[in-house]
């Protein structure tokens, strides 16, 4: 489990980036982390690796201090950076030098992985194109089998195809007992994916919440008369909206409307969320 | 040291030089070839051995960046500082790589150097004398040892509390150690000028606590260097 308690966080003193964050991530989700450019995401993700020391307030995976850098901690907790860079030797070799760290790892499973996603294992990663390298890198984060896996713009550079095989063995690595952290902008990727959406904004968490607690108290869609509506924008289909779900109506979630209405109306939608 | 593992060290190792082997790769070649270019030149062995003792006395300083240069680098640093590993076992790896392999690494371009060059050499000396002496003068001598590990130290702390601007952080501590020596040497110079000769030949200076001073620098140096590691945020 991850949890953070006003977590503060800046660069230079006198300019936070994250600001009073407290937030716990739980298990047997995956978790869609979502703000604007800037706002600190990538950094939150940095500051649960120990990378990084909050200014004030804590972070904690499992109960312990990530700055610590226990070997125990992070066999449990594997992050997929935006940007990255892999020697240059094949995914087989990389898998080689690197498994004896993640005590799960399942050579077998990498294999079925990265076949999936069409990567050759023998390949030497710089022979690859750059969406290659990171199917190969998934490949081998998935194959480690940790309880935490954190994902930074992870579908960034995929093929059309390559993403909803993303998807799919998303889908089938969460259980009970394992979470997965997404990061990213590109909410139709895992639009369907995510189960608790964690939205931020520069006064620190604006909402948190599961997929089902949104779509319990709140609706998408064109507006009726009936309506009351939270907050509405022009599509081409027309004015979408988001609504008040009184009477429990089924609805598909849109998270980018959402967000949209989010980052107008932080404060109603706190009030609208709040003790839930 | 919670969970120290010397298993890890040795994977940990592993994973390195794997990963780091093109890097390696390119500063063995340089520490070669710049022996080698000034010995075939010259058309003189020694040159080319002084060379190497050159190289061995401030090549530390590209060693230990490339030491901690995953933890340093755009695209790795992430990853490479999520690893399971903890300071303590990092640090082991570091002062592994420093105190003993970067000798043994020297002395293997060093005499790959000297092989090189010596068919080149006006000298008709026998190569085995000349490695002879490269041990003798270079590898076996250990204030210069004590005093390359000084720089090495000193160079992985730099590297460990440098933010982005490496070069700029190099810059000022050369500027601090010549502005440092320059007062030294200035206030020296007062002082033994108002002393009486006489009395200066009575001093006894004490060779043991002198050496233990100067052997205690780099192992201060590289205590800095874990507490640095230990509270080290990569900010930039």
């Amino acid at each position: 489990m991850i949890t953070t308690k006003n977590l503060t966080f800046g660069y230079t003193r006198g300019r936070n980036v994250l600001n009073d964050i407290t937030l716990t991530l739980g298990e047997g989700h995956i978790h869609g982390l979502l703000g604007c450019n800037g706002i600190g995401k990538t950094t939150l993700l940095k500051l649960v690796c120990g990378i990084m020391r909050p200014n004030r307030g804590s972070v904690m995976v499992d109960g312990v201090d990530p700055h610590k850098r226990y070997p125990a901690t992070f066999e449990e907790l594997l992050i997929i950076p935006e940007e990255f860079d892999l020697p240059n030797i094949s995914l087989e070799h990389y898998a080689k030098i690197t498994s004896p760290f993640y005590p799960r790892f399942d050579i077998g499973q990498m294999r079925g992985y990265a076949e999936e996603l069409g990567v050759n294992t023998t390949e030497k990663l710089h022979s690859m194109s750059m969406g290659q390298r990171k199917k190969a890198y998934i490949a081998f984060a998935l194959a480690c089998n940790v309880k935490m896996l954190l994902m930074d713009e992870p579908t960034n550079g995929l093929d059309i195809p390559s993403k909803s095989v993303f998807r799919r063995l998303m889908a089938s690595y969460v259980d009970e007992s394992r979470m997965v952290v997404v990061s990213t902008h590109q909410v139709a990727d895992v639009e369907q994916l995510l189960d608790n959406i964690v939205i931020l904004d520069s006064k620190g968490v604006a909402l948190s919440a599961t997929t089902d607690d949104i779509t319990r108290r709140v609706k998408f869609g064109k507006a009726s008369d009936d309506d009351k509506v939270l907050y509405s924008e022009p599509t081409i289909a027309g004015n979408m909206a988001v609504m008040l779900n009184d009477g429990a109506e089924d609805t598909v979630l849109n998270i980018e409307l959402l967000f949209n209405a989010v980052t107008a109306n932080r404060d109603m939608f706190s009030e609208i969320f709040r003790g839930r | 040291m919670k969970g120290y593992s010397i298993g890890r060290v040795v994977q940990y190792a592993r994973y390195h030089y794997t990963s780091q082997t093109k890097n390696y790769m390119s500063l063995f070649l340089a520490c070669v070839a710049l022996p080698v270019l000034f010995g075939i030149l010259s058309r003189d062995v020694f040159v080319a051995e002084a060379m190497s003792t050159a190289i061995y006395t401030f090549g530390g300083l590209a060693f230990a960046l490339r030491t901690i240069y995953p933890m340093r680098q755009q695209g790795m640093r992430v990853m490479e500082c999520s690893l399971p590993l903890s300071n303590e076992e990092r640090m082991t790896f570091m002062l592994f790589n420093l105190v003993v392999v970067y000798p043994i690494f020297i002395l293997v371009t060093t005499i790959l150097g000297i092989a090189i060059v010596y068919p080149f050499s006006d000298y008709t000396v026998d190569v085995v004398p000349v490695l002879a002496e490269v041990m003798r003068e270079t590898f076996l001598k250990w204030p210069l040892y004590v005093f390359v590990q000084m720089v090495i130290s000193a160079s992985l702390l730099l590297n460990i509390v440098a933010g982005r601007n490496l070069f700029v952080v190099y810059l000022g501590a050369f500027m601090g150690v010549v502005a440092f020596l320059g007062v030294v040497i200035r206030l020296s110079v007062r002082v033994l000028m108002n002393i009486d000769p006489e009395y200066i030949a009575t001093i006894e200076i004490n060779d043991t606590a002198a050496r233990v001073v100067y052997i205690l620098i780099p192992v201060v140096f590289y205590a800095l260097s874990y507490w640095a590691l230990r509270r080290r945020q990569m900010k930039w």
